[in-house]
């Protein structure tokens, strides 16, 4: 038994039948990562569909006590029968929250009084959340899905990660809502690393207060400031002693409470965290060939990752990019898709990320100073 | 039929749920029913006393108990019907307890109807019972006892004092167990060595118990008196010579964490687990071999020297390095290095730098043995023909034999291909004239400037009176170039190039060189133009054109990587099509007209990979229309080697086939009697240095074979397994990477021919070898072998298997420790100062490696605050899935707690626990003592436990009295790790074929009334194989098993059960569902082509399952034929 790693087991291929859960945070702050899930799953094979009769999750809401439980509810059966109407029962979710809250949906909507009552409610839009449905849809975090096809990733590696340490941030709403159904083991996660293994990657395993959350805690990020970033930067500086180069995520809350929020608190503390922050299926994307700007999406991200893009290659001289394009996507490579992103990702905190976007070379002078990720 | 219906309200178990009185007024309407009874406990005396008075009475021929399970009271009232004479099966069983009343509490009314169907079909089945044969088995008065822990000894002790032969079944190397390792027991605090060691003394010299420690079962079958127990012995490697003195402990090379201590210290590969281990003699822990000396050619023992090394004992490991192979420093710089392919340190980062180390011990030890010639043993001399790797290394196998050899070699140096086909820079003259030098010290002959069929011939050999002669005269020439324009000026071949540039010439080579070929003499070849270039003031210009790709190039991947470094341009999947001349260009004369035209270039075509060919290498196809041109106006061919075969004249009936020598490949010995060949120039297939090393062992040891008629077995001749790390095993190395060995600069290396790598220093070496990860735990160095005095070191023991028959079988396999790694945040194996308190008991002990000092692992400090944290992988299902209790834990922890309060007064300890469980006798007594002792007891869970940077650890501790959560630092954590089935526990079960239950412990036969019985008849556990439980407990137990045994064994013969299965050979087709299903391995399947299965009723317990699982009828089950379970499903 290893002390520090744990081995996840395998799990099912899942060939197809995938609704593609969106995520309000997801395609609001980081629409790469939503980018860089299909492009995966059409490098693994996987056949899936984005629902536009797909709803907000609505766990944000609930969880910040804006919307009562029944609507929730509701609007978790509505979704789950618009995926087995649509023949896509295997609801995939990008973000723990909607992971969650449609899995606790689930779990409530098994008592029969609850079921009526939302049926109830259902049968003026015409669905119901019967047997058929219960039955036949399934709840997964996208990494499940992503696990099942994990023994083709070796084979796709296009972008070597060699020397790149990677360390996982563990999603609470993933890891510890429904503890028997994470993959592995839930206090020492280890999908997201033995995903980027075959690409080189250096994982961590377990690390001291790995499954601290990252103090976003919803609503708590704005009503209680101080104590959320406290808890961000208590993993910051758990992870500095790591002496990781890229923390991975696996939840758009933890992502953007990292990405947002790093600088502003070394930059307060006047302490160092040289590391990245991305979210799995980023990285993994970039690990096979995906352009960084089109599929990845970095230039929504508030951190500065052009070092680490250049370290792994993903910045060379464009005649020799290794870029596996987006089927279906424009593979003219004009040097003008690096454009800051329009969703709305810049935050006012940061205003040095569009304007880092918007160089086509590498970093600016003041930023080439600081220590490059993993240049120990 | 005249039948009696014999109700039970058992106590109210029964009849609190059913109206027995309403029952029996039922029953008493049934056809044949001419007795009715009620009673509050039938199976008591009053319950016997009705069914005999009625019986009497009533004349009844038939009884119906309508009761509890038959499994429970069946063999009471099966009992009571024999004593009434009116046979076992006369009875038939009515279950309303379990089958009714226990599971229908809550619909009585349903329960009345059901109660009246059950006894409605017992009353119809009854009648068709008939007696059933029984058999009558005789029983060996011996027993098997598996496990040599507390509770194996003291069932042995009970068997053999009630004159019972025992066989007692240890797998590790002493018999002790668990027990042995504690440092003091509860609650009495006496040390457990104290009372465990007059019972090892004991044990060790009783005459009724055999003793086999390192020994498992493979397999247990037959019946029970009658069990036949297959035993694999491992072998010790120490034979029975051994005195203890240990002087074998000093020198053994090899450490690893030591079992008998838990880890906490080390042990060496040669080992005794403590001072009073039955049987006393020491024992080699060792896997078999490592990859690298199975991978070696001439198996040498690269872990024993890498192990030498490690501790700075250079002129051991040279020694080690040296035996197998004269040539350790030439081998330690251009051997192909298959030990480091195969390293499993290479699977985690990097392979050992096994050549790197090799080269610096062989260069710093070997020039400062001096050499004593060998003495002569025997008359006969021997030839060798040919001085190279095989040649001189099978002169020096005969000269150690104790045979006068003399070398003729054609040349005039030494060396064969390694002196003139390997340039300086990367084999130093040198180097390899002192490895000559010592080979020759021996007191061989060296003759140079004498070439066979020239000088001297092999017949005229034979005529001066050598008695055998060894050909090692190699591959001299190069293979003939079949291209057009290969015999014009400027082409010429590697291996002429290097002979030339080796016996000091200077080759002539042109501004522009291209270099054929993907070998090493090619790699060599270019690298020793590149330097002549340079050497003649021009900038090199050397082209290497190979027809595959880097993956398939036989030549080293290093080596191209340095030739790059000196500015080698290389051309992958390209081929040669015609070398161009001047002629060429102008069109005018022919090919082959005139004299030799000077080289312009050479005409080349790229290829790409095609299928595999039959060798499963992919072959070039070339591409058609990719030709091109390359100036040149020199090329060098390196592309085969070919046979200089003047020898053949003068040596009459010496066969040559395909270019090489024929040889037979068991004796070596050509088609002429007498003489042999190897090496190159032999048709076996040897071409690297080193395997030429093992063609010259080999060589020796047939030359002596047949000359002395003997059989010599090279130790290299057998193969044993190749040992690994386990993936897991693997999976726990922190990765890093291998010493850099310092390399002169690509650009300023090129000017000269002074070697490219510089070698390891000393520290070097040592930091590098110390890398090794010991694949096969023994090293095979030797030393052992050396110190020890009484000659007790045997390489030559192999695992053994042994039969023997015993009666009863006592299963005393004992738990293991819970894996406290399994749980994640509390840091067991990733904080230094987390340890379990199987680790604190060898720290508390006296007899333990700190001689009872407490210091924690991480500076070897005193602790000065403990925290003990109880339940770790017990009553914990959601992380471990562990549900039970381990029972001894609470009183563990309070017992070390107590010790550490005693010894280390200023030391605070305080125990985190879920719930304080003491039921034991004075167990609650010695917690209150405990408590008054100043141990803290907190009612609390432990979230995480982190580490500070001095190595103190962070507690995040639930109090679960007060519901707060805090904080707290300490500077040592133990963790009860709770208990599971052992290993052991494990295997005996599947090889016994008995039942398990949570946890992997083994399941008794009934919880309360058979505690030490297994399911299977004649077999009895005991200890902690059966469950957690304290010393005291696993004694009785123990004893309780042996008296179960003894029991059995004293009268002598068994009578088969009632009630077994039988099957019908006619209706049987074979299929084997009963073998598989049979939990007692009762059944078995005939071979051949009527096939078909047998019960043995001696085993059998008639539980029914293969019956019921049989597709066609053919099995069965005595007392549950078809009429019978008709008459009762029908009441027909």
């Amino acid at each position: 038994m290893s002390k520090r790693f744990t081995k996840t087991p395998d799990t099912p291929r899942i060939d197809g039948g995938v609704l593609l859960f969106r995520s309000c945070l997801v395609s609001a702050e980081y629409p790469g990562v939503e980018a860089s899930t299909k492009w995966l799953f059409e490098r693994f094979g996987i056949e899936y569909i984005v629902d536009p009769e797909q709803t907000c999750c609505t766990g944000l809401g609930y969880y910040s006590d804006l919307i009562p439980i029944q609507t929730t509810v509701a609007l978790a059966a509505r979704n789950a029968c618009v995926a087995v109407d649509g023949d896509h029962p295997v609801m995939s979710y990008l973000c723990s929250t909607c992971y969650a809250i449609n899995k606790k949906a689930r779990n409530i909507l098994d008592v029969a009084d609850y079921r009526r009552q939302t049926n109830d409610v259902l049968a003026k839009i015409g669905r119901q959340y019967d047997d058929r449905v219960s039955d036949t849809v399934e709840h997964k975090h996208v990494l499940d899905v992503i696990w099942g096809a994990h023994e083709s990733v070796p084979g796709l590696v296009r972008r070597r990660l060699d020397g790149v340490k990677v360390a996982t941030h563990p999603a609470c709403h993933y890891c510890k809502v429904f503890p028997d159904e994470t993959m592995g083991d839930n206090e020492n996660f280890m999908v997201p690393e033995e995903l980027l293994t075959p690409a080189g990657a250096v994982p961590t395993g377990a690390y001291n207060e790995k499954t601290l959350h990252c103090g976003a805690g919803f609503r708590q990020r704005f009503v209680n400031p101080s104590i959320s970033l406290a808890v961000t930067q208590q993993k910051l500086r758990r992870l500095a002693e790591e002496q990781v180069d890229v923390l991975v995520h696996m939840c758009p809350n933890c992502h953007v409470q990292y990405d947002r929020y790093h600088d502003i608190i070394a930059a307060s503390s006047g302490e160092e965290y040289p590391f990245v922050h991305l979210h799995v299926q980023q990285l993994l994307a970039l690990a096979l060939g995906a352009d960084p700007e089109k599929v990845v999406g970095v230039q929504s991200h508030t951190q500065d990752v052009e070092p680490f893009l250049e370290r792994i290659g993903a910045r060379g001289d464009r005649r020799q990019r290794t870029t596996v394009p987006m089927t279906g996507t424009d593979t003219e490579d004009d040097g003008g898709a690096r454009k800051k992103g329009t969703e709305g990702a810049q935050d006012k905190a940061t205003e040095s990320a569009p304007e880092k976007a918007a160089e086509g070379a590498p970093t600016a002078s003041g930023r080439s100073a600081r220590p490059q990720a993993g240049a120990r | 039929m005249r039948a009696g219906v014999f109700i039970c309200e058992c106590g109210g178990n029964i009849s609190g749920v059913v109206d027995v009185e309403s029952l029996a007024g039922h029953a008493r309407t049934l056809d044949g029913v001419v007795e009715v009874a009620v009673n509050q406990f039938m199976c008591g005396t009053e319950g016997r006393a009705l069914i005999a008075d009625a019986v009497e009475e009533r004349g009844l021929d038939h009884v119906v108990i309508a009761s509890c399970s038959p499994r429970f009271q069946g063999p009471t009232f099966e009992r009571i019907a024999r004593e009434l004479k009116l046979g076992e099966n006369a009875v038939a069983f009515a279950n309303v307890r379990e089958g009714c009343s226990f599971v229908h509490r809550d619909m009585p009314d349903k329960a009345q109807e059901k109660a009246k169907r059950i006894v409605e079909g017992a009353v119809a089945r009854v009648r068709h019972q008939s007696d059933l044969p029984r058999q009558r088995t005789f029983l060996h008065r011996s027993v098997l006892v598996v496990g040599g822990g507390i509770a194996g000894m003291t069932a042995a002790e009970e068997l053999s004092g009630a004159g019972l032969d025992v066989h007692l079944v240890e797998r590790e190397q002493s018999l002790g167990g668990f027990m042995a390792r504690l440092a003091k027991t509860f609650p009495t605090e006496d040390c457990a060595m104290c009372s465990l060691a007059p019972r090892l003394t004991s044990t060790a010299v009783d005459g009724h118990i055999h003793i086999h420690t390192l020994t498992e079962v493979d397999e247990l079958t037959g019946p029970p008196g009658e069990f036949r127990v297959r035993l694999r012995h491992k072998p010790r490697y120490v034979s029975e010579a051994c005195v203890g003195c240990g002087e074998c402990i000093a020198v053994c090379p090899v450490k690893l964490p030591s079992h008998y201590d838990l880890g906490v210290c080390e042990q060496t590969a040669i080992s005794r687990p403590f001072a009073n281990a039955v049987p006393s003699t020491f024992a080699i822990e060792k896997k078999g071999w490592s990859p690298c000396k199975s991978a070696c050619a001439v198996h040498t023992s690269a872990q024993g020297y890498i192990a030498l090394v490690a501790e700075g004992r250079f002129e051991e490991a040279y020694r080690v390095a040296s035996e197998p192979n004269p040539f350790p420093s030439v081998c330690g710089r251009i051997c192909t290095a298959l030990c480091e392919s195969t390293c499993s340190r290479g699977e985690v980062d990097e392979p050992i730098a096994i050549a790197g180390i090799k080269r610096f011990v062989a260069d710093t030890v070997g020039p400062t043995l001096p050499v004593q010639p060998a003495p002569v043993i025997h008359d006969d001399v021997v030839a060798v023909v040919g001085a190279g790797p095989a040649g001189l290394t099978c002169a020096r196998d005969l000269a150690q034999l104790g045979y006068r050899v003399t070398v003729f070699e054609a040349q005039e140096v030494a060396g064969g291909m390694l002196r003139t086909g390997i340039p300086d820079y990367r084999l130093p003259h040198d180097v390899l004239q002192r490895e000559i030098d010592q080979v020759l010290a021996l007191g061989i002959d060296l003759r140079l400037g004498q070439r066979a069929g020239r000088d001297f011939t092999v017949d005229g050999l034979f005529d001066q009176g050598f008695k055998a002669v060894y050909l090692a005269t190699g591959l001299q020439k190069s293979a003939e170039i079949e291209l057009p324009g290969g015999d014009l000026e400027g082409v010429t071949r590697a291996v002429e190039l290097l002979r030339e540039l080796n016996l000091g010439g200077t080759p002539a080579v042109g501004d522009k060189v291209v270099v054929i070929g993907g070998g090493d003499v090619a790699l060599d070849a270019a690298r020793s133009v590149i330097r002549l270039q340079q050497q003649r003031g021009i900038d090199p210009d050397v082209t290497l054109v190979y027809r595959r790709t880097q993956v398939e190039m036989p030549a080293n991947a290093s080596e191209l990587e340095e030739a790059r470094e000196e500015g080698l341009k290389v051309e992958f999947l390209v081929q040669p099509v015609e070398i161009l001349s001047e002629s060429d260009d102008e069109d005018a004369a022919g090919p082959g007209q005139g004299p030799a035209s000077r080289v312009t270039g050479i005409r080349l075509q790229r290829c790409k990979l095609g299928e595999p060919d039959a060798s499963g290498r992919r072959q070039p196809v070339s591409v058609e229309g990719s030709e091109f041109e390359l100036a040149a106006d020199t090329v060098v061919f390196a592309v085969g080697q070919a046979l200089v075969d003047d020898f053949a004249q003068g040596c009459e009936g010496l066969a040559i086939e395909g270019g090489q020598i024929r040889i037979d490949r068991e004796t070596m010995m050509t088609t002429r009697e007498g003489v042999f060949a190897g090496g190159d120039a032999a048709a076996a297939g040897f071409f690297t240095a080193i395997e030429a090393i093992a063609a010259g062992r080999r060589g020796a040891a047939a030359i002596h074979n047949y000359l002395r008629g003997e059989r010599l077995l090279p130790v290299w001749n057998e193969v044993r397994d190749t040992a690994r790390p386990s993936a897991e095993e693997l999976d726990g190395i922190e990765i890093g990477q291998r010493v850099p060995m310092t390399m002169v600069d690509g650009l300023v290396r090129r000017a000269d021919w002074a070697e490219v790598g510089k070698g390891y220093s000393a520290e070097e070496a040592v930091a590098e070898a110390k890398r090794c990860l010991n694949c096969a735990v023994c090293s095979d160095c030797g030393s052992c072998a050396r110190a020890c005095p009484s000659g007790a070191i045997d390489w030559d023991q192999r695992e053994t298997t042994e039969e023997i028959t015993v009666g009863a079988v006592i299963l005393a396999t004992g738990h293991r420790q819970f894996d406290a790694a399994r749980k994640i945040p509390l840091g067991y194996g990733r904080h230094a100062n987390v340890i379990d308190q199987g680790q604190l008991s060898r720290l508390l002990s006296a007899a333990g490696p700190t001689e009872g000092e407490l210091f924690r692992p991480s500076d070897g400090a005193v602790p000065k605050r403990v925290f003990m944290l109880q339940c770790v992988g017990s009553r914990d299902v959601t992380s471990t899935g562990n549900a039970h209790c381990s029972a001894i834990c609470c009183l563990f922890a309070t017992l070390n707690a107590s010790l550490i309060r005693q010894h280390y007064p200023d030391t605070e300890v305080t125990i985190g626990y879920t719930d304080l469980r003491a039921p034991g006798k004075a167990h609650e007594e010695y917690y209150r003592l405990v408590q008054e002792r100043g141990v803290r007891y907190v009612r609390g869970r432990v979230g995480e436990i982190l580490e500070e940077k001095d190595g103190s650890l962070r507690v995040h501790l639930e109090d679960t009295m007060t519901g707060r959560k805090h904080e707290e630092v300490f500077d040592l954590v133990v963790l009860s790790a709770g208990l599971e089935a052992s290993d052991g526990t494990r295997d005996i079960a599947r090889v016994a074929g008995v039942q398990t239950g949570a946890a992997g412990f083994i399941r008794e036969d009934h919880p309360k009334l058979r505690p030490v019985d297994t399911q299977r008849t004649g077999m009895f556990v005991c200890g902690t194989a059966q469950g957690p439980k304290s010393i005291p407990d696993s004694i009785a137990q123990a004893k309780a098993a042996a008296a179960r045994a003894i029991a059995m064994l004293s009268s002598g013969f068994t009578m088969t059960a009632a009630q077994v299965a039988a099957s019908d050979p006619a209706v049987c087709i074979g299929c084997g569902v009963c073998e598989t299903v049979c939990p007692q391995k009762a059944v078995v399947l005939t071979t051949g082509a009527d096939a078909h299965s047998i019960v043995d009723p001696s085993i059998c317990r008639g539980c029914g399952i293969c019956a019921a699982e049989c597709p066609t009828g053919a099995i069965q089950l005595g007392g549950f034929s078809d009429a019978e379970v008709l008459a009762e499903a029908t009441l027909r």
